[in-house]
């Protein structure tokens, strides 16, 4: 394993975790304390999740949906103790990076407990992992443990979880993923007070001055993006949205271009408006 | 004895990202009796995770090869259902596991699929006895299971020994560290299915696959030499 400077490994893209100094990278606390509307800073993010993906061409599917115009890989790992489902687990994800992925791979741990698993992942190539705080016993110490690996870190939101486990930790998560619909299959619909939420955790973000990505997964479609967008996330997961008939990169483009044309709609300054 | 042999590779060893399409290789060398081993593991009964019935039921639609689960998962019984109806041909479950195996293998059964039971390499082959009569093979685990590069344990052949004594009609499997130089006493002690990962996949897999194979169909079926399936690959002019 190289070792380089955290900072040099947060920005890279699509490298596969290296491990870092033993102490955990500084916090940009930069005055991202938004004047007026342009708090937007970064761009929307394309996730698709291979959930829905056909699981026996894996590299093929990912492949071409990354070729689709895709940013990202979410790769969501199921133990059947957190989750009533039991999907995929870091060898899968070594399969993929030695299939030639290169884009950031984000794994959604949906297992208890998550320590264990989290150097398996690093090894295996994960950029992104986050968990359930009810997944882990020592929530700050997992997040340690994650960004000691040199991968993001992040926190994943039930529909029922308050944002009171992010509070004393956001100078440790660079994720915050929202559940808009409960975890464990594909296919579900979009759990509408999970907006409010949104922006909610838009507030608690920006409020810290921390640099830090909201999520969302769960039932995101052409038909709610752009509301999606305008509650404040800024990184998508789409499951079935992307992974469908025709299982062709002409599709996949069509649709991720579909999703980012509503983006480009979203009227950002919105959420801001909402009292 | 004088039952099938099957060669069961085992998908894990393969490229995970391509698994239609490493299933569709393989299956061009598979005899009646061979399938796809495929080893469900949930973090929990052992310390690895592998990966569950949706990405069988994706494998499913791609292959029509004997679809053979190992459930190394800590509630078997929850796993029925959704592997009935991800496609699975022959289930399963650990000894270890449950604590009522005759009511697994009646659910097992009753969703159309055959069914085994696996033992670990400390369980002992008699707490197997009480249900050989209903069980379509024992998997002997040759391997402490969830854990890679393991070295075949030659002490399991006493069980598979055992086993066979008492039931010349039941099937016998082994899994883990069986490879060329391990096979023959495998095939002595009286396994006819033998599950290979690695050597198997990394290595020449048509000439591999009948290095086992006639290894089995000559010591435990007793086969002459002239009567043993040829090798095949790249080994069969040598």
């Amino acid at each position: 394993m190289v070792k380089s400077t955290a900072v040099a490994v947060l920005a890279t893209v699509g490298v596969a975790c290296a491990f870092a100094p033993a102490s955990a990278p500084s916090r940009p606390t930069s005055s991202l304390r938004m004047a007026n509307n342009a708090w937007h800073r970064k761009d929307f993010q394309i996730a698709p999740s291979i959930l829905s993906a056909d699981m026996a061409k894996l590299g093929e599917e990912v492949d071409n949906a990354m070729a689709a115009g895709a940013d990202v890989v979410h790769f969501d790992v199921m133990d059947n103790h957190y989750v009533p489902n039991l999907t995929i687990g870091p060898l899968v994800c070594k399969a993929l990076r030695n299939h030639g992925v290169k884009n950031d791979i984000d794994v959604h741990l949906m297992v208890s407990p998550v320590d264990r698993i989290v150097g398996d992942f690093a090894e295996a190539g994960a950029s992104y992992i986050t968990f359930h705080p009810e997944a882990s016993p020592h929530v700050d110490r997992t997040l340690q443990l994650i960004k000691s690996t040199g991968c993001k870190s992040g926190l994943v939101f039930n529909p029922a979880t308050p944002l009171d486990f992010a509070k004393y930790v956001l100078d440790k998560v660079d994720i915050i993923l929202l559940m808009s619909v409960n975890p464990g299959f594909g296919g579900q619909a979009f759990i509408p007070a999970t907006l409010d939420k949104l922006r909610e955790a838009r507030a608690m973000i920006d409020e810290s001055g921390f640099d830090i990505r909201l999520e969302i997964d769960g039932g995101v479609t052409q038909n709610n993006i752009k509301e999606i967008a305008e509650a404040g996330a800024d990184m998508f997961v789409a499951g079935s949205a992307v992974f469908k008939n025709p299982r062709t990169v002409e599709a996949y483009t069509d649709t991720i271009t579909k999703l980012r044309a509503e983006l480009a709609a979203a009227q950002i300054g919105k959420a801001l408006q909402k009292a | 004895h004088h039952l099938p042999v099957g060669i069961g590779p085992s998908v894990l060893a393969s490229d995970m990202s391509r698994l239609a399409e490493e299933s569709a290789e393989i299956a061009q060398h598979f005899k009646e009796h061979d399938y796809l081993h495929l080893d469900v593991m949930d973090g929990h009964f052992v310390p690895n995770l592998t990966f569950g019935a949706p990405v069988i039921k994706s494998l499913r639609k791609h292959t029509k090869a004997t679809l053979d689960a190992h459930l190394m998962v800590s509630d078997p019984a929850q796993w029925v259902d959704d592997m009935a109806d991800a496609g699975v041909d022959r289930l399963t479950f650990h000894i270890e596991a449950t604590e009522d195996p005759a009511a697994l293998i009646r659910r097992v059964k009753g969703r159309g699929m055959k069914v085994g039971i696996a033992l670990k390499p400390k369980t002992p082959a008699d707490c197997v006895f009480p249900y050989c009569e209903d069980l379509d093979l024992v998997l002997v685990m040759t391997v402490e299971p969830g854990f890679g590069g393991q070295s075949f344990m030659a002490d399991q052949m006493a069980k598979v020994r055992e086993l066979r004594k008492r039931y010349p009609r039941l099937s016998i499997e082994v899994d883990g560290g069986l490879n060329a130089e391990t096979i023959d006493a495998a095939a002595v002690a009286g396994a006819n299915l033998i599950v290979a990962g690695s050597y198997v996949f990394k290595g020449d897999r048509a000439l591999n696959m009948s290095v086992l194979r006639r290894s089995v169909e000559k010591h435990g079926l007793g086969l002459e030499d002239a009567q043993l399936t040829p090798l095949e690959g790249g080994g069969a002019d040598q």
